[in-house]
């Protein structure tokens, strides 16, 4: 198998890699780029541990290979805080403690990011509907509903 | 630990992936083309099945890349019936104005099967090629009297949703549309509440003829002729069985939804 050159973009850097056909994204991105954000839970694309966005869409990075970036635009969790400036939705992850163990909460908080992206004033249905394709196996979707309704109340501030 | 050529020792992990040639398809015919020259070919489109199957332990032997087909991903009325690309994506289809047009009830039920996130990436060729029964697809796509169009290297042909679970495909066939016939007055119902135990899909039509198709998570789904407001000729003929929820437990479920159905549609 030879390597496959890609270009891509990856939390707003351009980059070129080179990929072997077989490689998953998500171990692309933990252990070439050292981007550990997308956790290996399923690694059957169910449940969502390892989401990320590419070109603004929530996928599951298990269930891609890496060439499939390429001329792509790659957000992970690591990409949406400014400095030491959170972003808005995981802020609102926080303030709502819309986690237990954590494992699944960057694919929860890019999932928001897809949601809010799409409807930014959310009813609770859709932000359920939404969820609903990702797994909390702490089984704490009250706080994390609760933490999409937040973000989207800031959202909507942050647009007046 | 395992060997595996070119990597060394490794952990035994089911993340291990076969080697395999990568031919990414710059047109249908190269596609078909590729396939043709496989030994063990698999094709590349949403991509949101294929780890899963190699996690299962499927091996090809080349994965062809149809992703950027952009005649696979188009939407048209052709005659009387509407032609789906294979790679069209879940979420492009269901809300595409030429289906939403032409078959709306469709359009909601396909707007609801798997979840959000499957539906912005997977393609409706897929959920077919994937041959898994849980797959909603083939339920719907049955319902409707859809057909599958396959090219391969012997030229083009036809199968019905329906049968394409007893039927062998062409060898290295390249699936490029679905194509489901546009009939007057068609409306569909689609339950999927009770998934996996029972997803039913029904079709009623303006002479009154109509269909049934019900389906488990393991069992192959079940198409029944239907008339209009006849749910004794299902429960007769339910056949349904499946290794986890039984056959009288099903048969049942299947006649309780189809009256739910049936009253939701004006038919009962």
């Amino acid at each position: 198998m030879s390597d496959i050159a890609i270009t891509f973009e990856l939390n707003g850097e351009p980059k070129r890699a080179a990929v072997k056909p077989n490689m998953l994204l998500v171990d692309y991105l933990r252990d070439h780029e050292q981007l550990k954000g997308a956790k290996i839970g399923c690694s059957r694309g169910v449940c969502g541990s390892c989401t990320v966005l590419i070109d603004d869409t929530p996928v599951a990075a298990c269930s891609k290979f890496a060439f499939q970036i390429d001329t792509k635009r790659v957000t992970t969790v690591e990409g949406l805080a400014n400095g030491e400036r959170l972003d808005y939705v995981q802020q609102a992850f926080i303030d709502n403690a819309a986690f237990q163990c954590g494992y699944c909460t960057s694919g929860m908080i890019l999932l928001t990011k897809a949601l809010l992206a799409r409807h930014p004033d959310p009813n609770r249905a859709t932000i359920v509907e939404w969820l609903s394709s990702n797994v909390c196996r702490c089984t704490g979707y009250v706080q994390i509903i609760a933490a999409v309704e937040d973000a989207a109340q800031r959202l909507r501030e942050a647009s007046r | 630990m395992k060997l595996v050529p070119a990597a060394g020792f490794i952990a035994t992990s089911f993340r291990t992936l076969p080697c395999f040639n990568l031919v990414r398809a710059q047109t249908v015919a190269e596609a078909v083309s590729a396939l043709d020259n496989s030994a063990e070919p698999a094709v590349l489109a949403g991509g949101t099945d294929l780890p899963a199957r190699f996690n299962e332990g499927f091996s090809p032997s080349d994965l062809i890349d149809i992703s950027r087909l952009e005649e696979l991903r188009q939407v048209r009325i052709a005659g009387n019936a509407i032609e789906i690309g294979a790679t069209v994506v879940h979420a492009e289809g269901c809300a595409h104005p030429l289906i939403y047009g032409h078959l709306p009830s469709f359009a909601r039920a396909w707007s609801r099967i798997a979840n959000v996130r499957i539906r912005l990436s997977a393609t409706l060729g897929g959920n077919l090629m994937a041959r898994r029964t849980r797959y909603e697809g083939a339920i719907l796509l049955s319902a409707l009297g859809a057909r599958m169009r396959l090219r391969s290297a012997a030229g083009e042909t036809e199968i019905a949703v329906e049968h394409m679970w007893n039927t062998p495909l062409p060898r290295a066939a390249l699936l490029t549309a679905i194509v489901i016939p546009l009939r007057k007055g068609l409306v569909l119902d689609y339950a999927r509440d009770l998934r996996p135990i029972m997803t039913q899909a029904v079709v009623l039509e303006d002479d009154a003829r109509g269909r049934v198709v019900s389906a488990t998570e393991y069992a192959i789904p079940r198409v029944y002729a239907l008339e209009r407001g006849n749910a004794a000729l299902v429960e007769g003929e339910i056949e349904l069985d499946d290794p986890v929820t039984g056959a009288s437990y099903l048969k049942r479920v299947s006649a309780t939804l189809l009256d739910r159905q049936l009253k939701r549609m004006g038919a009962r």
